[in-house]
């Protein structure tokens, strides 16, 4: 998953934690999974609209959405954080390790575009 | 002394009855070992690929392509896998894994647990949830989940089709999954719901048409038959992803398919 992330001095934040994941991440939760839990319209799927009031919510702004299309994001990071030079945003990789990275890095085939933020 | 004996026979019996009505139910819902396989297979591919978050758990267009494989043949299995998953739920004692399970179990067949449970986080409530979906399947209640639905649940619907589909409303359905498929029927044979037909929809898997049909109804499949075609076509598409189901197969291949 680092692959595109050769221009980041720093990569790896925290060690591999199977305890929680990208959105748990993002609103401080490290000891638990979250997955639906912001999908208001239970189609199973988050979308950006979804993602904006839960985070609204929780109180907690910067974060970047990525997916393929704006009604299925499949993966947040925070937009500041990160450590490095070109290296500013930061996210866990689902179970994986917490990565430092350029907001843009993440984008691909695995987590798709930003599709929007907050 | 003659009156004790004769009542311990009859309880022995009634254990006995109670043994074979119990056995009964579940082979009729049993697990196909060729299943476990392909299900054994996904699972070591989703362990080794530890950097897939929720949303990516059933897609079969992320990763390496063992991963990608071993989804896309899980997921064909469609929801004739559902008696392994609840044998899976009934063992697994790792929350990752309990968790993971319900979500598998919601894709596979519709049976959803963690919608409309409160303000608790999904993976909090996971152990309490498959707890009580175990005694729920044990006591036979998919099986007659016609039946229970009749009461359990109270159509919203007053029949303005253009009025909006609130997900909590269809939730009581959503739990029973495809296991409420012969209601469905029945409902929409009866009157033109289309927060049954939602229900539908989203059990069948159908996300993105569920998530614009929630919206507005008025604009999808208005008329009645234009509902039960969609059903119909279903059941017949997919008839050999449930046909390992027994009582639940014949119900739905009686509705729907003949």
């Amino acid at each position: 998953m680092c692959s595109s992330a050769q221009r980041c001095q720093t990569c790896k934040l925290k060690d591999a934690n199977p305890a929680y994941n990208c959105f748990a991440y993002t609103i401080g939760v490290t000891d638990r999974w979250v997955i639906t839990d912001p999908d208001l319209n239970h189609d199973t799927n988050i979308s950006v609209d979804e993602l904006k009031t839960w985070y609204a919510s929780k109180h907690v702004s910067g974060i970047a959405f990525y997916g393929k299309v704006n009604t299925f994001i499949e993966h947040v990071a925070f937009k500041a954080g990160g450590k490095g030079s070109g290296c500013s945003a930061r996210s866990k990789l689902g179970g994986w390790i917490v990565l430092s990275h350029d907001v843009n890095q993440v984008q691909g085939s695995e987590y798709g575009t930003i599709q929007g933020g907050n | 002394m003659r009156k004790r004996e004769t009542f311990r026979t009859m309880a022995v019996l009634l254990v006995l009855l109670f043994l074979v009505l119990m056995a009964a139910s579940r082979s009729a819902q049993k697990v196909d070992q060729d299943y476990k396989v392909v299900y054994d297979e996904w699972h070591r591919q989703m362990d080794a690929n530890p950097w897939l978050d929720g949303p990516q758990w059933f897609r079969t267009d992320v990763g390496p392509f063992g991963l990608r494989n071993a989804t896309r043949n899980l997921l064909s299995i469609g929801p004739n896998l559902t008696p392994l998953i609840v044998e899976e739920l009934r063992t697994e004692t790792d929350r990752y894994r309990q968790f993971l399970l319900i979500y598998l179990l919601n894709k596979i067949s519709g049976v959803n647990l963690y919608y409309g449970i409160g303000d608790v986080y999904v993976w909090d409530a996971t152990p309490e949830l498959i707890k009580n979906f175990i005694a729920k399947w044990d006591s036979g209640a998919y099986l007659r989940a016609n039946e229970l639905l009749a009461t359990e649940w109270k159509d919203p619907d007053d029949g303005t089709i253009s009025r909006k589909i609130d997900p909590n409303s269809i939730v009581p359905i959503r739990r029973y999954g495809i296991y409420a498929l012969p209601f469905i029927i029945e409902s929409l044979n009866q009157r033109n719901s289309s927060a049954v037909f939602a229900a539908y929809l989203i059990i069948t898997g159908e996300s993105d048409q569920y998530a614009k049909y929630i919206e507005n109804p008025s604009t999808m499949f208005q008329a009645q038959g234009d509902k039960l075609s969609h059903i119909k076509a279903w059941a017949r598409n997919n008839e050999t992803k449930f046909d390992k189901l027994g009582a639940l197969h014949t119900r739905i291949k009686a509705a729907a398919i003949q």
